[in-house]
């Protein structure tokens, strides 16, 4: 796994799901609170679980029936909302 | 799926104490265990019972004036009890270990094992978060357990915890009884709660509290107890030690008109949890207080409130849904 494809949650955050509907985050360094859908907390769980933008993608594509391209393609304004709120470092 | 991921955030208030200071933690911390008598005092905060024991006489007189209307019946019943002892400490112990962060809040709350450590200017207390260990509180001057500064910030912290281990929440908020239930308007510091409660004693209604107020679950739904938490409004401003049904929990906005708008249950979740002080910044509480954030936005209506600074409590009434007038 190069650098590049690295996905890392930032330390000082906490994370659960909320029923099978939604998540809650905890950034307890910034101090803010995230509610999140379904498929944010499955993909935050997923990015823990694997750490690599290539195996997120792969899963995602894989559970939704989807190209790796157009996974890949879509992810991309939810991992820069997540590192503009420092989620992921 | 471009829009499959969704997030909604909100930034918690910083006016409270946070478990921010993990490193402080590990500084040393008094070790006395010398009580200053033998008496001891408890009070009842929604429905919990708090003994505070290791009293002198005179500390039982002054928290009986403080807090006489929360007086706890004898322990007849099976209510849930905090036992805190009070220990001397030495005032140059807990000032030569101030954290640095209470430059910034008036408390500082950090994890040492399943302990909570908690520190203000003139206190130094260890809440257990597991068994039945008592807490321990030092103060230095037998009459600083009179403090609100003290002693309300420790039952802040104490009641925060216990509440959210019954499956409850204190909620930063303000409680109004309309027609002999509650409505809670929660919002964070500047959001307009004190001066909705001032806006409802106006009108003649009972107010629970400016500030923070419990919301629990109880074998008929969800009850509110007001606190002994004084707001901007002052404690005795408010109906003490009452309880009252709990009919709608409602996020107040301040806005250039009043008025009532649907909330999603992401942002129904997202509000109680910003309101929950103390535990909201406790990562390893995060699933309690999602549980119980969860349960209660879904049992009550929850909607936001929109409320321009210089409406009567009878336009804010006119625009809340049939079961808030």
């Amino acid at each position: 796994m190069s650098e590049a494809d690295a996905l890392r949650l930032h330390p000082r955050i906490r994370y659960r799901a909320v029923g099978d509907e939604l998540g809650v985050l905890i950034h307890l360094e910034r101090g803010t609170v995230v509610t999140m859908n379904a498929q944010a907390a499955r993909t935050l769980g997923l990015i823990a679980e694997l750490g690599s933008r290539a195996a997120v993608v792969a899963a995602v594509a894989a559970e939704h029936d989807l190209a790796a391209a157009q996974v890949d393609a879509d992810l991309e304004p939810f991992l820069a909302e997540l590192r503009q709120q420092e989620i992921l470092r | 799926m471009r829009d499959a991921w969704l997030l909604t955030d909100s930034a918690m208030p910083t006016v409270d104490a946070g478990v921010t200071s993990p490193g402080w933690a590990r500084q040393p911390w008094p070790r006395d265990a010398r009580c200053w008598g033998t008496e001891c005092f408890a009070l009842a905060l929604a429905g919990m019972r708090f003994r505070l024991s290791g009293l002198s006489a005179v500390q039982r007189q002054a928290l009986h004036a403080t807090y006489g209307a929360y007086v706890a019946a004898p322990a007849a019943d099976q209510a849930w009890t905090l036992e805190t002892l009070v220990l001397r400490a030495r005032r140059d112990l807990l000032r030569a270990q101030r954290p640095a962060d209470l430059a910034v809040h008036p408390l500082v709350l950090a994890r040492a094992k399943d302990r909570l450590r908690i520190a203000g200017d003139d206190l130094r207390a260890e809440l257990p978060l597991e068994g039945r260990a008592p807490a321990r509180l030092w103060i230095a001057d037998e009459l600083a357990i009179a403090d609100r500064t003290v002693s309300e910030n420790y039952l802040r912290v104490a009641a925060a915890y216990g509440a959210l281990a019954r499956g409850g929440l204190l909620l930063h908020s303000a409680g109004v009884v309309i027609d002999g239930r509650a409505h809670l308007f929660v919002g964070i510091s500047g959001a307009g709660k004190t001066t909705l409660a001032r806006k409802a004693l106006a009108a003649g209604l009972a107010v629970l509290g400016d500030d923070i107020n419990a919301a629990m679950p109880a074998a008929d739904g969800w009850r509110t107890f007001a606190l002994p938490f004084a707001g901007e409004l002052g404690a005795h401003a408010c109906a003490p030690a009452a309880c009252y049904p709990l009919a709608s929990v409602h996020l107040l906005e301040p806005f250039r008109e009043t008025a009532v708008l649907a909330l999603a249950h992401e942002r129904r979740l997202l509000a109680l949890i910003v309101a929950a002080p103390f535990v909201n910044t406790d990562g390893d509480r995060l699933a309690a207080l999602a549980h119980n954030a969860d349960a209660l936005a879904r049992a009550l209506p929850m909607r936001r409130l929109r409320s321009r600074r210089d409406d009567p409590f009878a336009a804010i009434a006119a625009v809340l849904p049939q079961e808030a007038s």
